[in-house]
């Protein structure tokens, strides 16, 4: 496994921390940071829907999941993980 | 509206298990809203939910020093509640009772710290969505999860807090630090004794905290009460949630 850390520092508002195995698929991801998400359960069940995915596919899934379960994020955006994704596999 | 005020202590896990035990007995509407007043005795460190444990956390130290540490349930970052210098709060309430939208129900709830603050003469300020400073210092920090119909917001007031020893047990990500300007991170926390620059007693902290929440909450009336039978069974049963490695290590 190639575990990678991608750090982002959202302007005003929290960090999101991505550790990220990443090659055509993604093998491995975990979503970490002191922001706070609204249910909780939905990075849980993002970062199992995106995991054997690739990075296009991941981001289908993130923005399908985000439309069904309509969270509320605080201190980062659901762009700001979608960024960080790209910017890992890329 | 009467609410229920408890105002007790306990270790670390138990803090936890008995905050997550009031909001289950409130969503199933078993139990008044409550505002819950405690103190960590011994010491301990709480990190957020979606925290990683290691990144945050000065592991060595707080193993060898044996001081407790558990994930919460809430968002939110890493927390090192001093026995003799941090008071902890809890609002659990039915969501109605409070807003419906969670940044407006932060500042709510935040604006019966904001009151007691000021009230003991400090020039305190609400910085969204989660923070209290004084002199662009924090002094209070809160975290919110909800169910459906109810929720937690639990959040620390640190009026003697060993900065020495919060230094020690939380580690701080650099990119945080540079942002915020500065590098220690007793530089950008402070205290009540620190900001007043003297003593007062706790139980005068206290019982602004508690008007304070009165005012920020419309409370009619606070009544001293203790937890249900029931609420105390299911936090024996969560405390040996939040003392495992499953739940700490989750991330």
């Amino acid at each position: 496994m190639n575990k990678r850390t991608f750090i982002k520092r959202v302007p005003g508002g929290k960090t999101l921390q991505i550790d990220i195995d990443c090659n055509e698929r993604i093998n491995y991801v975990l979503i970490s940071g002191d922001f706070f998400a609204y249910p909780e359960d939905f990075i849980d069940k993002l970062q199992e829907a995106i995991t054997g995915k690739n990075i296009s596919e991941a981001i289908k899934t993130i923005t399908f999941l985000y439309k069904k379960m309509k969270p509320e994020l605080l201190g980062i955006s659901i762009d700001d993980i979608i960024d960080v994704l790209r910017k890992a596999c890329a | 509206m009467s609410w229920r005020l408890i105002i007790d202590k306990g270790n670390t896990y138990w803090n936890m298990a008995v905050d997550e035990a009031i909001l289950i007995h409130r969503e199933k509407n078993l139990v008044p809203n409550t505002l819950r007043i405690y103190v960590f005795e011994p010491s301990g460190v709480t990190i957020g939910y979606f925290q990683k444990v290691r990144e945050v956390l000065n592991l060595d130290y707080l193993l060898q020093n044996k001081i407790d540490f558990t994930r919460r349930i809430t968002g939110g970052g890493a927390v090192y509640h001093d026995s003799e210098g941090e008071i902890t709060y809890a609002v659990i309430a039915d969501i109605e009772d409070i807003s419906r939208d969670v940044t407006e129900s932060y500042k709510i709830i935040c604006g019966g710290i904001v009151y007691a603050l000021r009230k003991l003469g400090l020039k305190a300020v609400y910085k969204p969505v989660n923070d209290i400073l004084v002199n662009n210092k924090k002094i209070s920090g809160s975290a919110q999860t909800r169910k459906k119909k109810s929720l937690l917001q639990h959040g620390t007031l640190m009026y003697n807090t060993n900065l020495d020893m919060l230094e020690k047990t939380l580690r701080p990500p650099r990119v945080k630090l540079e942002d915020h300007g500065v590098v220690r991170v007793s530089d950008r926390v402070t205290t009540i004794y620190r900001e007043l620059g003297r003593e007062i007693s706790i139980d005068d902290i206290i019982n602004t905290l508690v008007q304070g929440f009165k005012k920020a909450l419309g409370v009619d009336k606070f009544l001293s009460g203790n937890l249900t039978v029931s609420e105390r069974k299911l936090a024996e049963k969560l405390y040996s949630k939040y003392e495992s490695k499953v739940w700490i290590y989750m991330r």
